[in-house]
């Protein structure tokens, strides 16, 4: 297929349509954004001036009939970490831009202008369309109001908090259906990217487009049947919703609140412990009994749902809609583990309808979830909310509504900002971004992880969970501390499966089932046409060039740590510490 | 006398009584003296392994079941196919799903 780039210059308000590079020919998602904005933006460059630029990019399967490869990758300097920046979701947006042929588009250049625009993209032309209206506007109501005017379209952007550059906004993706703005390549602060380029939406309408073609079709066609099996044989990955069989379909990724909390890695309130007494109440298995419990109350005006899919032509489907006990409606749809863990567990709040609540304030005024419990634990360090109490949680986090309520601005830029603003040192975070939801202690293969990546703390950079969880035989034993080699191999894989637009969680099937990886390597090679792609080479290549930013960004190995109480406080139930020795947190990408 | 607790998740929870997602899901077990896992799954529970994914002793994840139960163990049964979420599960040697051919090699 014969991609284009859209390159917007918001200087003058233009677009040029231009031919793919050849050294990008090769590239997508998380690999072509990286090395754009590695060609293109000064690693010194403020992340919120006139010189960053913001790339959406299509992952190399995005709209092929390959299962769950839908993703839309997002690069550009980030705000939240001054480091170069990639976070990816799913959505209507990757597949629309792949039928329209259109590979990547890149924001550019200073507006001179103070009114806000969303981008129209179309098959024959791209438009600027004038938006005050829906400036400072809640989400759910934005996508509904968009959707109207141009049905089906892909939907994403940044909301309250990107366009008042806050530097924990996301870009939020609407969901197949268009009832959640919640498909959100949340990390890293790159709604407030998009925020200084006065853009609130790209409405991508792929009337008339077609999807695109491999290469060699054949080949592609044996991986993808490859890739399709291994993921329907897989214990994760396949099953059926509603049937005993599939954790990803019927509990989603909020399956692991129990099982992590069950390994004593849990972090809970602030990582003090590993263990939450409260998890069941907010785990994926009571997201599944509400939706049933509300299906069978409310009939077809129940809108609860478990094994949805988060973009077409996914079959892993591992998404759900949280609804109202009381009326069966829409909370907030998905609620994810991470988001379950941030919002409830690491704030000790275990209030299911209470946390749904909180995910959905998050997703309308356009903030990733991660950082914002986090930072919802800094103000209850800071005495600002009690421990527990989700209902002065939600009206905290109401505040971030009004501009000119300071608390609220500073819990919308996040947990390090927060902390450093209200005097709280305990912040779990590497580089200025919050840790997800593994504890470190007991699991150090992944504070390894969350130590070097060039992403700041990021669990799904380099996801090194299962093969060292605490275990008495078997697999790499999570006490032995030579963890190096283990993060780069999976940053690496990762960093590939992020370019090839597949879901992560395709990794089950890759890993565990040998003709799965033959389904990623067949499906790659015959939609790009060439017989042998080497993954864990293409996956060094986008990790070198990203670690190449960084450093000339300024970075060094001190930066390359984790906060110190991790080093000094024992863990319970573990009681561990995390002491991996900084020589070895240095040899991660010393040895590549 | 010794007893074990044992936290059951996923469909297992219906081997415990009026048991809920947001309720604890226990069943308590009187301690015996040198019982393995094995034991304890197929003979007291009258469960098979394919029945159940994740296992954990003491909030230590379990892939050898000959281990010996401990006095006052905390047990979580996961159902079948709640595992923690990567790829490797082989590595942990669970054997719960079939492999053809390569094995793939982390480094």
């Amino acid at each position: 297929m014969n991609y284009k780039i859209i390159r917007v210059n918001v200087s003058d308000m233009t677009y040029k349509r231009e031919e793919i590079p050849e050294k990008y020919k090769l590239l997508g998602g998380r690999g072509l954004t990286s090395a754009i904005v590695a060609d293109e933006v000064d690693p010194k460059t403020d992340p919120l001036g006139p010189a960053n630029k913001i790339v959406f990019a299509l992952g190399i399967l995005s709209g092929t009939s390959a299962p769950s490869s839908g993703r839309l990758s997002v690069g550009a300097k980030s705000p939240l970490t001054r480091g170069i920046k990639e976070a990816n979701a799913g959505g209507l947006t990757a597949t629309r831009l792949a039928k329209l042929g259109i590979k990547a588009v890149i924001i550019e250049g200073e507006p001179k202008h103070e009114d806000w625009y969303h981008i129209y993209i179309s098959k024959d032309k791209v438009e600027f369309i004038k938006a005050n209206e829906h400036a400072n506007m809640g989400l759910y109501k934005l996508i509904d109001i968009l959707w109207q005017k141009y049905p089906k379209s892909g939907l994403v952007g940044a909301g309250i908090a990107g366009q008042r550059l806050l530097r924990n906004a996301g870009i939020f993706g609407n969901n197949p259906e268009n009832t959640d703005p919640g498909r959100y390549a949340g990390r890293g602060g790159l709604g407030a990217v998009l925020g200084t380029k006065k853009i609130i939406a790209i409405i991508t309408d792929d009337t008339g487009g077609e999807r695109p073609k491999p290469v060699n079709e054949e080949l592609f066609k044996k991986g993808r049947d490859k890739m399709v099996k291994a993921l329907k044989e897989h214990a994760i990955t396949g099953g059926k919703a509603g049937t005993d069989e599939g954790a990803l379909k019927n509990y989603g990724s909020n399956v692991l609140q129990n099982i992590i909390n069950e390994a004593g890695a849990l972090p809970t309130k602030n990582f003090r412990i590993g263990y939450f007494e409260g998890a069941k109440n907010i785990s994926g298995e009571a997201v599944h009994e509400l939706v049933d419990e509300t299906n069978e109350k409310f009939g077809a005006d129940a809108e609860g749902e478990y094994g949805h899919a988060c973009h077409p032509g996914c079959i892993i489907r591992c998404s759900n809609t949280v609804p109202d006990k009381n009326t069966g409606k829409l909370i907030v749809s998905p609620l994810e583990y991470e988001t379950a863990w941030a919002l409830g567990t690491n704030c000790t709040i275990d209030n299911l309808e209470q946390v749904a609540m909180m995910n959905r304030i998050c997703n309308d005024i356009g903030i990733d979830t991660i950082d914002a419990g986090n930072a919802i634990a800094v103000a209850m360090e800071a005495g600002k909310i009690p421990w527990g109490d989700g209902k002065a949680a939600i009206e905290f986090m109401k505040k971030g509504y009004d501009p000119d309520d300071v608390e609220g601005t500073t819990f919308m830029h996040g947990a390090k900002v927060a902390g450093d603003t209200w005097g709280v040192d305990r912040v779990a975070q590497v580089k200025g971004q919050a840790f997800p939801a593994y504890d470190p202690r007991p699991i150090r293969g992944i504070g390894v992880t969350y130590a070097t990546t060039t992403m700041g703390a990021d669990h799904t950079a380099g996801y090194t969970i299962a093969p060292e969880i605490l275990g008495s035989a078997g697999g790499a034993d999570p006490r032995e501390l030579n963890k190096a080699d283990l993060s780069r191999a999976f940053q690496s894989t990762t960093a590939y499966i992020d370019q090839a637009g597949y879901c992560l969680f395709i990794a089950f099937a890759i890993l565990d089932i040998a003709e799965g990886m033959e389904g990623l390597e067949e499906t790659v090679a015959g939609f790009l046409g060439k017989e042998k792609y080497n993954i864990t080479e293409v996956g060094n290549k986008i990790l070198k060039i990203e670690r190449e930013f960084n450093k000339n960004a300024g970075f060094t190995k001190e930066d390359d740590r984790l906060p110190k109480f991790f080093r000094e406080e024992k863990l319970p139930p573990h009681n561990v510490t995390f002491d991996v020795t900084d020589e070895e947190l240095d040899a991660v990408f010393e040895k590549m | 006398m010794s007893s074990i607790r044992i936290h059951l998740y996923g469909k297992l929870r219906e081997l415990a009584e009026n048991s809920g997602c947001t309720d604890d899901s226990i069943i308590e077990l009187a301690w015996e003296e040198n019982e393995t896992l094995v034991n304890l799954v197929n003979k007291r529970l009258n469960l098979s392994f394919d029945e159940i994914g994740e296992i954990f002793i003491n909030h230590k994840l379990v892939t050898e079941y000959k281990d010996i139960i401990p006095s006052e163990a905390r047990i979580a049964l996961f159902a079948q196919g709640m595992y923690l979420l990567c790829g490797g599960q082989h590595l942990k040697g669970h054997g719960f799903i079939e492999k053809k051919g390569k094995e793939v090699n982390y480094w």
